[in-house]
């Protein structure tokens, strides 16, 4: 009987406690939430920034495999590249963040602002060493028969 | 009407369940979006080294089937150039038509300057005075007949012709015109098959003709007269090419 009544007893239940319990439980519980989208969206960004830079490299080495093979081949067979030029486009930003792009003979090296990193070996006889940034999208991959130099300019 | 007035809350119970699948929901959705709206887009397509290695290979042979067509015996040697611009004109018009189906811009140009001007090819792997000067012309030779028309040299120049047994040395010290027949090769080099090579081919030029068949019985013939020029200028949208070969003719 004492336990039935201490369940139905309303003494000390008020209604201006229970407001502000009520209502500082779903403030904690949505900033649990959206703390926990923002962490979300953090993952996601560099994990998709990762992602484009490998899409993004692995591109550009082709182009400059494919540049560097046909200036071999034309060497192969003692001919002259009077002229080859590749235009290419690079997005200004990844994920919001901007970034730059660094080709030596072994490597092309991505890194944005963020601290997102990305390496893509490759190898070209040829000699290149050039870096660029995403804020000027547009770009030619050029070579230079002078020098055996394969170069970039805007 | 009882639901409504029911107290027990399987509503909110309700409620809650689809709050919490739809917050799952949401999350995995978003997440989703979050990712592709990061992403790059495209990485660029495959570049067009294929097309520009195909057009050296085609168009060199077209120059040298060209030069073999108007040379062959027969045909009126008065004709020669003019019959050579009209096969390759052909050629070039139905290139730049096959290629701009594809969004891509072929012209071709040839340079006959060393042909017009008897100016013979050096005797190096590519026929011009920079290529290989040690090199093997051919290899596992049953028989052969060599033509050799050496008009200028610079000593030393040979031509070995080495067999398992035996190596056979031809010196060149002055310009002359032989021919060297399967016999006297099988006299020399005793046994079959045999390699013949050029030894210092940069020092010589002039014309070669070498015919015969190799030890599997197919025939062959490597020769050259001239070194031609071509040039071909390539271009899409994002691409442009101006490249030369020299080509040699008539193999």
């Amino acid at each position: 009987m004492k336990i039935k009544k201490l369940l139905t007893n309303e003494d000390a239940v008020s209604v201006t406690i229970g407001f502000i319990l009520m209502f500082s439980i779903t403030v904690l519980v949505f900033s649990g939430i959206i703390l926990s989208f923002y962490t979300l969206l953090d993952q996601s960004r560099e994990t998709a920034m990762r992602a484009s830079f490998d899409i993004l490299g692995s591109g550009f080495a082709a182009r400059v495999t494919s540049m560097d093979t046909l200036a071999n081949i034309t060497g192969s067979y003692e001919g002259t590249v009077n002229e080859l030029e590749y235009d290419f486009s690079i997005p200004a930003s990844i994920a919001g963040e901007s970034y730059s792009i660094n080709v030596t003979r072994e490597k092309i090296f991505l890194d944005a602002e963020n601290d997102a990193k990305a390496w893509i070996p490759f190898n070209s006889s040829d000699i290149i060493n050039e870096e660029i940034y995403s804020n000027a999208q547009d770009y030619t991959l050029w070579y230079d028969n002078n020098n055996n130099t394969i170069k970039i300019k805007q | 009407m009882g639901i409504i007035e029911n107290e027990r809350a399987q509503f909110m119970l309700l409620a809650g369940f689809i709050i919490a699948i739809g917050l799952v929901i949401a999350t995995v959705m978003l997440n989703n979006i979050i990712f592709e709206s990061n992403m790059a887009g495209e990485a660029g397509g495959d570049p067009i080294k294929y097309d520009l290695v195909n057009l050296m290979r085609i168009s060199g042979d077209e120059i040298k089937s060209a030069y073999r067509n108007v040379t062959a015996p027969g045909q009126n040697p008065a004709l020669k150039f003019s019959n050579f611009t009209k096969q390759m004109q052909n050629f070039n018009e139905n290139l730049s038509i096959i290629y701009a189906l594809h969004g891509e811009c072929v012209n071709l140009s040839w340079d006959i300057s060393n042909w017009n001007t008897t100016r013979y090819a050096n005797f190096t792997e590519n026929g011009t005075a920079n290529g290989a000067r040690n090199w093997t012309v051919i290899e596992n030779v049953k028989d052969s007949n060599i033509t050799v028309n050496v008009t200028t040299i610079s000593p030393p120049f040979n031509i070995s012709i080495n067999s398992s047994t035996k190596s056979w040395q031809i010196n060149f010290t002055a310009p002359q015109n032989i021919t060297i027949n399967s016999a006297q090769i099988i006299a020399n080099v005793s046994v079959t098959p045999y390699t013949i090579s050029f030894i210092n081919g940069a020092n010589v030029s002039g014309r070669f003709n070498i015919t015969g068949n190799t030890s599997n019985n197919k025939s062959f013939i490597r020769a050259r007269d001239y070194i031609l020029n071509a040039t071909i200028l390539f271009s899409t949208s994002d691409t442009r090419a101006n490249i030369t070969i020299p080509v040699s003719v008539p193999w």
